[in-house]
């Protein structure tokens, strides 16, 4: 693909967040930073048990309660719409009748003049219940199940007849816990109605289906609602629905007719924004006895809320991981009264990769092989799956850079055989193949007669560095110097953009501005055409390039015009462009997508009286295609690397078992990683630009979450001899 | 009741404030100054954290009526009119920050210990005066690399 | 919510004879918590923070009177030479900034069995100094705690210090937690010499902060307190602080994984404390 931009060097610099002063001086407004005048404030009430009915629900003592606006319940609140599927089927709308079915579901939104009022009154609100037997257990048998959820499960090749045919088999049961996306920023709505326009400020990653799914619940044209969310405090996936809160928000400022806070508390964190899903996971290996698979089957149970939706292939990644003749992967979901299971950073992935990962260092220690050498040995050059060649794939690349920096080779095989004093030191491995995703996504792309420059997508930053990179991208496209360019996003006003999600957002937007700056270059060309005093005077797309806020002639560089001269020349006030990207198509392209490669290098101290371990460093090498800014994917991988940690050592969702009740709902009790956790970390990128996008990215937000469980679980078996094969690893295994 | 505070070097009064009411709603909420961050509400995570008195602590742990007649300076007062403090441009150049929200809970802590240390500060010494720093985005290696080199460390 | 603010000592005292159902605030690092998490609103707060008196420390006859307003900061700073073991203690509290507010006597007013405070206060056999209008009385550490996050407070009193005695010999304190700071302890254990006396105090393993008296009684007739430490003994030392807890299984762990640890702590303390006393010896 021929592109008009110009190789300033710009991208893939580390340059400095755009954003980054706004934040350290405490002025970005995040949306629970917004104040209105007449501002009221709401509190939820939520049920206390996890199925059945409210059998009464007496709202008289709140409303007689200092302070109080409107309490409202399934008895009073008016009928709202289902939200539109956003690939997904969205959460019901709040408070429509009188039916339970987790522990901590919104049975009231109590309004007051302040928030301590709001909390007041909502403690005063008498809610009883007829209770069911809540099913909280994948093992129970009433419990429904659903085999093939999405259409993911795969199988090649005779898995069976291969696997009793091998020289060797391994076969093992893995687990993992729930984990809490706890983002930083507690979840906070803003609403305010004018007539029957309403603003909502969310901490949401999705703005454009956001204002989609408000429209629809409140049968509102979609234009009458904007969603405003140009910071948010974090989410990891927590974003990515139309939570009830939120339409508890916008519903509570349309009964006072005041605009309406709403933030929710830590515990409400909990069982309001989704959680990653345990998962129960077999997995079966066959191989010849010199370590080559024969025979992969992979299959997981995962929870889910007992109406809820939720996309979470644990399995899927195992298809293509290996190039193995011989294959299955097979998801199901058990249907529970939980709170609503959601996307979190990684799904499937994460808890996917800890059982094939966990499962191929065993298969190597069964073979006697360097667990190293067994990944190397069965490395899938082409995607096995879609029996296509990978638009890139630079892990063998990733694995040989991070032995190298690892110091792999200093590894004795032996478990328990490396120590520093008291402590036991173990090295563990993991590879990681992560799924590709894309979006279709829009952008503008507006010059001013200043000659800046503000291009503009309806996406987010939760904290990944998309103002940043976007910046850099369209200052590149558009030959300008980046402070001359603005990025604006974070209104669903704004050209239609894709989630902050699965990876894929850089892709999605990068490609649309892309396309917008280049359309944008196409417009001021067609400005020109016919103007025989300007240097760019008939002038095609692919004879121009620019630079230095000018489009020139690629054959006569010095015969160029600056973009302010031509909007001058010609009495324009601003020029505007639309660009729009959609995923490539596998089968068209002839390649299969690729998703980032990583491979991970852990090492682990035990103490072995007291069972505390300490991960000492962890070395990453990532293929990630063209990176656009070395610091903010650095930073994206140590971040993920960190939830790595918390997923292996500490995160678990503890939910009471006889009520279903979230039992460590706070950060006291749920705890992630602390600065004194954190190891030595070292992250560098290999690779080449990806293929299946014109911007040659692939996404960086996920990949770090992933490999470190099963690295870290690996480690462990290294240092101990004990191999847990469930997350997180706790003290109770270890000593 | 009313709770009269200096508040970065400027005395503000708030009306009707609860008597069970925490130093971080008053600021955010009545002084119209949200740069410190509610996160957790237990001083589990140091989002909030402003100086009271020249001491940094977690704002949502202390009784806006124990703020009477002190002073408060928040992370909205660290910046001067020539521009950033070294320690807040020390985070936005080391790539210390992706989110933002744990953010100004950072600077000032951050802030704190470069006032009180008498020369440079060794990683165990940040490591320990940031331990109460919750950040869910950056891993904290790169915020370690920003105080490193806000302290003047070669290596920073 | 009433807000009530001595200025002074007696007057604290006054006020809280009058509305004993005011809850005393200082640092404010457990109360504020309760109140922010909605599990319960006081009817009245006191806040002690602007009594002057209550911030500060006095040294007298080898015993340290340790004001309830001084904060764990100014104790781990100005206080770590007379009193290492709850110097230590006072380490692990929470983060900087709780350590900037809270208080030791805040510790004892919660009573949780977690406390970080209260395995040396058992160890170096620590007194509380309660006091109401009705006049001052010493409450020794072993009959303060009379269960979960309950105190052996009168209604009507409040703390006015805590005195511990000034340390004559090694102190240790050792806490298990599932991550590397800002943790509530899974299982702590305090060891302190004084002469040829031993202290222990175990925390989070039962209802209440306890000491292993068999422990101590074990360790002092079995020590050779001039040689080297006998393997032995600490492994019995272990085993006998190991049973004096009665811990049981909740969030942050096992009843069984409460008990090895306090073994392993209880023998590796001994251990330093060991060393530290050859080496003064």
């Amino acid at each position: 693909m021929t592109t008009v931009e110009q190789r300033t060097g710009l991208v893939g610099q580390g340059v400095d967040r755009v954003d980054g002063p706004l934040k350290v001086t405490g002025a970005a407004r995040y949306p629970n930073d917004f104040s209105y005048p007449d501002l009221a404030y709401a509190a939820l009430v939520r049920s206390t048990v996890a199925a059945g009915r409210i059998s009464r629900l007496d709202t008289a003592a709140a409303l007689a309660s200092p302070g109080v606006l409107a309490v409202i319940t399934h008895q009073n609140a008016p009928r709202l719409e289902r939200a539109p599927d956003s690939g997904l089927t969205a959460p019901p709308p709040p408070l429509q009748d009188d039916r339970i079915t987790f522990h901590g579901q919104y049975v009231a939104v109590v309004v007051a003049d302040s928030a301590e009022e709001a909390t007041a009154a909502a403690r005063r609100v008498e809610a009883e219940y007829e209770p069911a037997e809540p099913i909280l257990d994948m093992g129970d048998p009433r419990a429904e199940w659903i085999t093939d959820p999405w259409g993911t499960d795969s199988s090649r090749g005779d898995l069976k007849g291969a696997l009793a045919s091998a020289e060797v088999r391994f076969e093992a049961t893995y687990t993992t816990a729930a984990n809490s996306n706890s983002p930083m920023g507690l979840f906070s709505t803003v609403a305010v109605w004018d007539g029957d326009d309403l603003t909502i400020h969310d901490s949401t990653q999705w703005p454009s289906y956001l204002r989609k799914a408000i429209a629809q619940v409140f049968s509102l044209p979609e234009g009458n609602v904007r969603v405003l969310c140009p910071y948010v405090g974090g989410a990891f996936g927590a974003g990515l629905r139309a939570w009830p809160h939120i339409m508890l928000a916008a519903l509570a400022a349309r009964t006072v007719g005041r605009p309406v806070k709403l933030v929710l508390t830590r515990p409400e964190m909990f069982t309001g924004v989704g959680h990653r899903t345990a998962s129960e996971q077999c997995v079966k290996l066959g191989a010849t006895r010199d370590g080559r698979l024969v025979a992969l089957a992979h299959e997981s149970t995962t929870p889910l809320q007992i109406e809820g939706t939720q996309f979470e292939p644990c399995t899927a990644g195992s298809a293509s991981a290996y190039a193995c003749p011989n294959v299955i992967t097979r998801d199901r979901q058990v249907r529970l009264n939980i709170p609503w299971c959601n996307f979190m950073r990684a799904p499937g992935e994460a808890q996917g990769n800890f059982a094939l990962e966990s499962a191929m260092d065993e298969l190597a220690y069964e073979l006697g092989m360097d667990p190293l050498e067994l990944r190397l040995r069965n490395y899938s050059e082409d995607n096995p799956r879609l029996e296509l060649p990978w638009s890139s794939k630079s892990l063998r690349e990733c694995y040989e850079v991070g032995a190298e920096r690892f110091g792999w080779s200093r590894r004795s095989p032996e478990p328990g055989s490396m120590r520093d004093g008291d402590s036991l030191i173990g090295y563990g491995v993991a590879g990681v193949s992560f799924f590709w995703y894309q979006e279709p996504c829009e952008a503008r792309a507006t010059l001013r007669k200043d000659g800046t420059a503000v291009v503009r997508s309806a996406v987010t930053d939760i904290g990944t560095g998309t103002y940043t990179v976007m910046t850099q991208l369209s200052a590149e496209c558009l030959g300008l110097d980046m402070a001359h360019v603005t990025f604006e996003l974070g209104d669903s006003d704004l050209p239609a953009g894709a989630a902050a999600g699965g990876s894929g957002l850089t892709a999605a937007v990068g490609s649309a501005v892309q396309a917008a700056c280049r359309n944008l270059v196409r417009a001021f060309l067609d400005t020109v055409r016919d103007d025989p005093t300007s240097p760019l005077q008939g002038c095609t797309i692919d004879e121009v390039s620019v630079g230095g806020g000018r489009i020139h002639r690629i054959d006569a560089p010095e015969s160029g015009e600056a973009y302010a001269d031509i909007l001058a020349a010609h009495g324009i006030g601003e020029l505007s462009a639309d660009g729009s990207s959609t995923p490539n198509d596998p089968k068209v392209a002839g390649m299969a997508p690729s998703g980032a490669f990583a491979a991970r290098f852990v090492e682990v101290r035990v103490d072995p009286d007291l069972g505390l371990m300490q991960v000492a460093r962890v070395v990453s090498v990532v293929d990630a295609g063209r990176i656009l800014n070395e610091k903010t994917a650095t930073s994206q991988i140590m971040g993920g690397t960190v939830g790595g940690i918390g997923m292996a050592m500490l995160e678990e969702i503890v939910t009471d078992p006889g009520t279903g009740r979230v039992a460590n709902a706070t950060f006291g009790d749920y705890l992630i990683p602390v600065n004194a956790d954190i190891p030595d970390m070292e992250v560098a990128f290999v690779g080449r630009p990806d293929r299946f996008n014109s911007v040659g990215v692939k996404g960086v937000g996920e990949i770090g979450l992933v490999g470190i469980g099963a690295a870290i679980a690996n480690a462990v078996h290294h240092a101990t001899g004990r191999r847990v094969r469930s997350l997180p690893i706790t003290i109770e295994q270890l000593f | 009741m009313r709770v009269t505070v200096t508040v970065n070097g400027e005395e503000r009064i708030a009306d009707d404030v609860w008597e069970g009411e925490s130093l971080l709603y008053v600021l955010r909420e009545r002084l119209g100054l949200p740069g410190a961050k509610n996160a957790c509400e237990q001083g589990e995570c140091g989002s909030c954290t402003v100086y009271l008195d020249g001491v940094p602590v977690c704002a949502c742990l202390v009784a806006a009526g124990q703020a009477e007649s002190r002073t408060v300076v928040t992370v909205e007062g660290l910046a001067s009119d020539e521009g950033l403090h070294p320690v807040q441009q020390a985070f936005v150049e080391c790539g210390a920050v992706q989110c933002g929200f744990c953010t100004p809970g950072l600077i000032v802590q951050t802030h704190a210990l470069l006032a009180a240390s008498e020369g440079v500060p060794s990683d165990l010494e940040i490591r320990e005066a940031l331990a109460g720093n919750l950040c869910r985005c950056t891993g904290y290696e790169k915020i370690l690399d920003a105080v490193r080199q806000a302290a003047g460390r070669a290596d920073g | 919510m009433d807000f009530l603010r001595p200025l002074t000592w007696a007057e604290a005292l006054e006020m809280k004879a009058e509305r004993p159902d005011a809850t005393p605030i200082q640092g404010g690092t457990d109360v504020m918590v309760e109140i922010n998490l909605d599990k319960g609103r006081p009817t009245a707060l006191l806040d002690l923070a602007a009594v002057a008196e209550l911030a500060e420390w006095t040294r007298d006859n080898g015993t340290v009177r340790l004001g309830a307003g001084v904060s764990y900061t100014r104790l781990i700073a100005e206080l770590a030479g007379d009193l290492p073991g709850l110097a230590q203690a006072s380490r692990t509290v929470g983060s900087p900034q709780i350590r900037n507010r809270g208080t030791v006597a805040g510790n004892l007013g919660a009573a949780s069995p977690a406390g970080d405070s209260h395995p040396p206060l058992l160890a170096t056999g620590a007194e509380v100094e309660a006091e109401s209008v009705r006049g001052s009385r010493m409450i020794a550490i072993t009959d303060f705690y009379r269960g979960v996050k309950r105190n052996a407070l009168e209604p009507d009193e409040l703390i006015r210090a805590v005195r511990i005695p000034v340390a004559t010999g090694p102190q240790y304190f050792s806490k298990i937690g599932t991550r590397n700071a800002m943790v509530i302890a899974v299982s702590s254990f305090a060891i302190a010499f004084d002469g040829r006396r031993v202290g222990t105090g175990i925390g989070s393993a039962a209802p209440t902060p306890r000491r292993a008296p068999e422990a101590e009684a074990f360790l002092e007739s079995a020590l050779d307190w001039s040689g080297p430490l006998d393997a032995d003994v600490a492994r019995r030392f272990g085993e006998l602080v190991r049973d004096a807890a009665a811990p049981i299984d909740d969030v942050r762990g096992t009843r069984d994984y409460r008990l090895h640890s306090l073994a392993v702590m209880a023998r590796r303390t001994l251990t330093w404390a060991w060393e530290d006393h050859l080496r003064c010896a």
